[in-house]
């Protein structure tokens, strides 16, 4: 596996300025060398965002990780100088890298614990950092839940079901797209299609919008309740809604009475070309009734 | 027309609101110890906002001829931080047991975690010890599994349902409470939660016992002024003004005064001497004080 210090200090390299370069080179080398691992780190790492900015790091591959491949989606140049930093405070310690993530994200503000989270899949080898990333879950910060949630293969990855369901709700409810929740198909199971059946019903009982991406969540293991749901919104009003479901319906693969003849019903219906292709993909994938 | 606010975020809260709320008839609330927006980190923050809901914030409300009681709990948010919860909680019962403590809450479950259960459980059985009454808080997500293994846990400890409110009820969950001796509470906001007619709706279908209605008021886009207002879509809907003030008055005084702490008695609106200080501070910025 590729060294994630090397490439991403490579990357720096082709954007940055040579005075940030210049600067981040002193302090990595300071950081490694510290005594007590992370004790040089709190304040470079702060530092970072204003030496090297917020412009985006330019398109490049995912980094492989234990957790699968990351995306390095949303990242700046600032970022990336700060998981630069910390890897290399972590680098050839494993035993104190843990301590060291916790402690940077206790002391860090929003932007600082948000590329440390986006980086959880590079720093986390074995699990030790799942209670921080659970205690992002709770967090009332909407960048800092997204930078978890999002183009981040750390939860599916990590989590227990509970936890995976709980993250995609509380998605949901803060409006976090559920497009970009990475694992969000192969996770979803029965209890999550469950919350997601009864969040609809709470919604329409209080005469509220629906979330119109929840059919990502709910069809796959969705019950007779939600399926009936799923078929509902299949030609709701709303592009969204029926964009949405149309995907969800190709993430099915379970049994799904109707289903095949609702999309069919729709291919003939449906106006709007996006939508037109993603009930093709999903009737060219849902198995016939 | 008299009202009380049984749940009401107080300290979130500007002198502004506490003026409106005594000129629409509140003459009394009780503030539930609850987060602040971002997790508190040190037991001595909690020592610290606990002593304020006793404290200072008693004091502003007094100022504006409020009567301000508390309830003093570990919320189900912050119960996630296993080795800071243990620490609040051998500190409660020396705050549950303070003068206007009038319940343990607010507690219950936020994301249904296994911490978040096992200090539901001890709060319960700490109420129970104390001959408290309970406030539980029924989750935002996953609202009626929520509630459901909240009557569960209720059952399981054994308290009095009587002397437990579960609140932030709606549609769904209010049914699953009717079926016990808990108090029914409701929380009406500007956007989310409950609404005033959906409210009233409610009240014409299931009756007006054991129904608490408060706005649950925090630092987020709410209505301190959500109880009158309710009271008024009430009237407006058919009700006497009796019914509006057994549900809007009595009940949560009833429910609260089993703490021992309040009672219909108690509950005449409290004079206002503006001259007075707390602790050498004033809510008074350069105005001439209002004594009654």
């Amino acid at each position: 596996m590729t060294d994630p210090l090397a490439t991403l200090t490579g990357l720096l390299a082709a954007q940055a300025t040579p005075a940030a370069l210049a600067w981040y080179g002193g302090q990595r080398a300071r950081v490694a060398a510290a005594g007590a691992p992370g004790s040089a780190l709190g304040i470079p790492y702060a530092l970072a965002r204003r030496q090297f900015g917020a412009a985006p790091l330019a398109d490049t591959d995912p980094l492989p990780t234990a957790c699968g491949p990351l995306p390095l989606h949303g990242w700046t140049l600032g970022d990336s100088a700060r998981v630069a930093l910390l890897l290399a405070a972590c680098a050839d310690r494993p035993e104190c890298a843990a301590a060291t993530v916790q402690a940077v994200y206790t002391d860090g503000d929003d932007g600082e614990r948000i590329a440390l989270v986006r980086a959880l899949a590079l720093l986390d080898a074995d699990g030790a950092l799942l209670p921080l990333a659970l205690d992002v879950t709770r967090t009332n910060s909407v960048p800092l839940f997204a930078a978890l949630a999002q183009h981040n293969p750390y939860p599916a990855a990590r989590f227990a079901d509970h936890d995976f369901d709980h993250l995609v709700l509380k998605a949901l409810f803060i409006g976090v797209a559920l497009g970009p929740v990475h694992g969000l198909r192969r996770r979803a199971g029965a209890e999550l299609a469950r919350m997601c059946a009864d969040y609809v019903d709470e919604r329409l009982a209080a005469g509220r919008s629906v979330p119109q991406d929840i059919w990502l969540a709910l069809a796959p293991h969705a019950g007779p309740h939600g399926l009936a749901l799923l078929q509902q919104y299949l030609a709701d009003p709303e592009p969204g809604h029926r964009f949405h479901a149309a995907v969800a319906c190709g993430w099915r693969t379970l049994e799904a009475p109707g289903l095949h003849d609702a999309l069919a019903r729709r291919l003939d219906a449906e106006r709007d070309p996006r939508i037109l292709a993603a009930l093709q993909a999903s009737l060219a994938a849902a198995a016939p009734d | 027309m008299r009202y009380f606010d049984p749940h009401i975020h107080m300290l979130s809260r500007t002198t502004d609101d506490y003026e409106a709320m005594a000129a629409a008839g509140i003459v009394g609330v009780t503030e539930p110890a609850f987060w602040q927006g971002q997790p508190r980190t040190h037991v001595g923050t909690f020592v610290d906002y606990f002593d304020s809901l006793l404290g200072w914030e008693r004091f502003r409300a007094s100022q504006f001829g409020i009567r301000h009681t508390c309830t003093i709990g570990l919320n189900p948010k912050e119960a996630n931080n296993v080795p800071l919860a243990e620490e609040v909680m051998a500190l409660l019962p020396r705050f549950a047991v303070k003068e206007g403590v009038v319940a343990i809450g607010e507690i219950g479950y936020d994301e249904q975690s296994a911490a978040e259960e096992r200090f539901f459980a001890a709060q319960v059985e700490l109420a129970k010890e104390l001959g408290l009454p309970v406030l539980i808080h029924t989750p935002h997500r996953d609202k009626k599994r929520g509630t459901e293994r909240s009557i569960a846990l209720v059952r399981e400890v054994g308290i009095d349902e009587e002397r437990v409110v579960i609140d932030h009820l709606n549609e769904q969950t209010l049914p699953l409470v009717l079926e016990t001796g808990c108090w029914r509470g409701h929380s009406v906001y500007p956007h989310t939660k409950m609404s005033e007619e959906r409210m009233v709706a409610l009240l014409q279908q299931y009756g007006t016992e054991k129904m608490i209605v408060n706005s649950a008021a925090d630092w987020g886009r709410s209505d301190p002024l959500k109880v009158p207002k309710t009271g008024r879509a009430m009237l407006a809907a058919g009700f006497s003004e009796a019914q509006v003030e057994q549900v809007l008055f009595f009940n949560p005084i009833d429910f609260y005064a089993q703490s021992g702490q309040l009672s219909r008695a108690e509950m005449a609106p409290v004079p206002i001497d503006q001259t007075r200080l707390w602790e050498d501070n004033s809510v008074l910025r350069g105005q001439t004080p209002l004594v009654q």
